[in-house]
């Protein structure tokens, strides 16, 4: 087996995203950090954002193994996303429900809490484009 | 107007003897000057670098002859495995030798018979063709050391390769991307050579042309794109290349043998399972097994054949497919559906590029004939959808984007019957008589099938594509 190839240094602030929580003081500051740094030629990599250690990303429409199980974020709004589980131990059919940001929830043999919805900011794009990421947290 | 014969009379006259030799010295001199400047441009490569340069300030691209730095790829990134061909750096012996033992994938068959005459010639004719002199290594040249390398078995290539050293492999494939003046390849141009290397050689030949090259195994760094970059878990982020127990089919090809991973590939997953639907004979015929372990597979663009050579590696993550899966049984997994999409991958570049497109595309890529796109309103009825898929047709269709305004089956959940918005579907059964639609998602098995009347299904999809599948 093959390790990963690296990534390249990154510019900091990428293009094509929003946050939905409300930006803080702090964050207008890292942004101005970043700023600074892709004017100097986008050579820092991102800081990673501030969410629970164990926070899984759940891409839209991609299925996601956490576990046992098999998850998939879609319809993703600003505030909530259908979250869908399938497989486990049982092999359960699979279930799931509309999630708002903050909730818990429990489908399945999976329980989790979504800590971050973060949309893609172009979302009109052909199927599979929309890279709209919910990021729960597994209990 | 003087004449050239009038030239010649002046230039012969008497008291212009003198200044005759004068000029001849001069031109002798500056004669001598010039080989001399030609001699120093050639041993220092000062033209090539400065064409290069030249080349390489337009384009934006290009190493100019230095080595490649290869990507992380093998053991440690940085050149050959320890015990790999080449692994002893300039060594650049003669390739007459026997190949080592060697790592071969799974599958692959034993090795052929190794003529070290044959391999020494082909050795000497691709170091003459990549020797290039004063113009640099041309198109020609090129074209002379793939020829070289074209006529040789596989084992025969091992050989080859591992008579080279890691600088000339570099010098090779810098020349391929960055060639003096005018020189060099186009992908398409290099991709016909790397498609000679992975239908022939071992696991062990293409490991360490992959470390310097990403035209052999598609990256995978850039799957997700930004959302992927503070995602420790995306296999962007953790993925790696590796081999798993398969088959290429276990008991033949079925639309329930894939399943979609962690990429935006929706729309050529749903094709697949749709052309696995209407003829799975279609996919049969474009996937040949190679000698070596590789898959050599047939898509098409713009209707144009083209084959793509995978190697029977697969991006992994923990262990597991992370992009198209498939169920693993006793045999392992299948893989022909991981084989089509890295192909696919391979053909564009890399696989974020296949990350969102057109379900009717997917279509076409597999079968060669153009996918007619509908307005639903034109979709026929039940009925006309019922015999276009009896008929050997398939049918994908994309969903709308996010919107409060999307019809109330957005509005559940997809594992209770609601569909995903910004996603692709297929038509899998159409029942006439109840005037009902069924469509499948590309994420697989366990997810459910969603079956809606036709009105339903006239009001739940932005567009509908047709193909016919067989010509």
């Amino acid at each position: 087996m093959s390790p990963a190839r690296g990534r390249s240094p990154a510019c900091p602030v990428g293009p094509g995203r929003s946050r939905v929580r409300s930006t803080t003081g702090a964050g207008i500051a890292l942004l101005a950090l970043c700023f600074g740094a892709l004017v100097a030629g986008c050579t820092t990599q991102e800081d990673p954002v501030d969410r629970p250690e164990g926070a899984v990303a759940l891409v839209q429409n991609q299925p996601t193994s956490v576990g046992d199980v098999t998850v998939v974020a879609s319809n993703i709004r600003e505030g909530s996303a259908a979250i869908s589980v399938v497989g486990g131990a049982e092999g359960s059919a699979a279930q799931g429900g509309r999630v708002a940001l903050g909730e818990a929830a429990t489908f399945g043999d999976l329980t989790f809490e979504v800590v971050d919805i973060v949309l893609a900011q172009d979302r009109s794009g052909e199927p599979g484009s929309d890279t709209s990421t919910v990021w729960i947290l597994p209990e | 107007m003087r004449t050239r014969g009038q030239a010649r009379t002046v230039t012969v006259g008497g008291d212009r003897g003198s200044g005759t030799l004068e000029y001849l010295g001069i031109v002798v001199v500056a004669a001598l000057l010039v080989v001399a400047a030609v001699t120093a441009v050639v041993r220092t490569d000062v033209g090539e670098t400065v064409a290069c340069q030249l080349r390489s300030i337009a384009s934006q691209a290009g190493t100019c002859g230095a080595p490649e730095v290869p990507t992380t790829y093998g053991d440690a990134g940085d050149g050959p495995a320890a015990g790999a061909p080449g692994a002893g750096g300039d060594s650049g012996g003669d390739a007459g030798e026997e190949p080592p033992a060697g790592v071969h994938y799974v599958n692959a068959s034993d090795p052929p018979e190794v003529d070290p005459e044959r391999v020494q010639t082909a050795l000497d004719d691709l170091r003459d063709a990549l020797d290039g002199g004063f113009w640099g290594v041309r198109g020609g040249d090129l074209a002379d050391a793939r020829d070289a390398v074209s006529a040789l078995n596989g084992a025969e290539v091992d050989a080859l390769i591992a008579g080279m050293t890691d600088d000339e492999l570099a010098h090779w494939i810098s020349q391929m991307e960055d060639g003096w003046l005018f020189g060099g390849w186009d992908r398409e141009d290099r991709r016909e050579l790397w498609e000679v290397f992975a239908s022939k050689a071992s696991k062990e030949t293409l490991d360490r042309l992959a470390g310097l090259t990403d035209e052999l195994e598609p990256r995978f760094d850039g799957v997700g794109g930004d959302s992927a970059r503070d995602n420790p878990q995306s296999p962007a982020n953790s993925g790696e290349y590796g081999e798993i127990p398969h088959q290429l089919v276990v008991d033949g090809i079925a639309p329930g043998d894939v399943s979609q991973g962690q990429i935006g590939d929706c729309w050529f997953i749903a094709s697949l399972m749709a052309i696995a639907q209407a003829d799975p004979s279609v996919i049969e015929d474009a996937i040949t097994v190679n000698d070596n372990g590789t898959y050599t597979v047939r898509l098409y663009d713009d209707g144009r054949e083209v084959e793509v050579t995978v190697t029977p590696e697969m991006v992994l993550d923990g262990g597991n497919p992370a992009f198209v899966r498939s169920p693993a049984g006793e045999d392992g997994h299948e893989l022909w559906p991981m084989v089509m999409e890295k192909a696919l991958a391979l053909h564009w570049g890399d696989f974020h590029a296949i990350e969102g497109d057109s379900p009717g595309l997917g279509l076409e890529l597999v079968t060669g004939v153009p996918s007619e796109r509908r307005s639903l309103d034109d979709a026929g009825g039940a009925g006309s959808l019922a015999d276009y898929l009896a008929e050997g047709g398939a049918v994908t269709l994309a969903t709308f984007t996010e919107s409060d305004d999307n019809p109330d089956i957005y509005h559940l959940d997809p594992s209770s019957g609601g569909l995903a918005s910004n996603h692709a579907y297929y038509v899998s059964a159409v029942d006439v008589e109840n005037g009902t639609v069924t469509v499948t998602n590309p994420w697989g098995a366990g997810w459910p099938t969603v079956t809606m009347t036709y009105g339903e299904f006239e009001d739940s999809f932005s567009s509908i594509y047709f193909n016919e599948v067989a010509r």
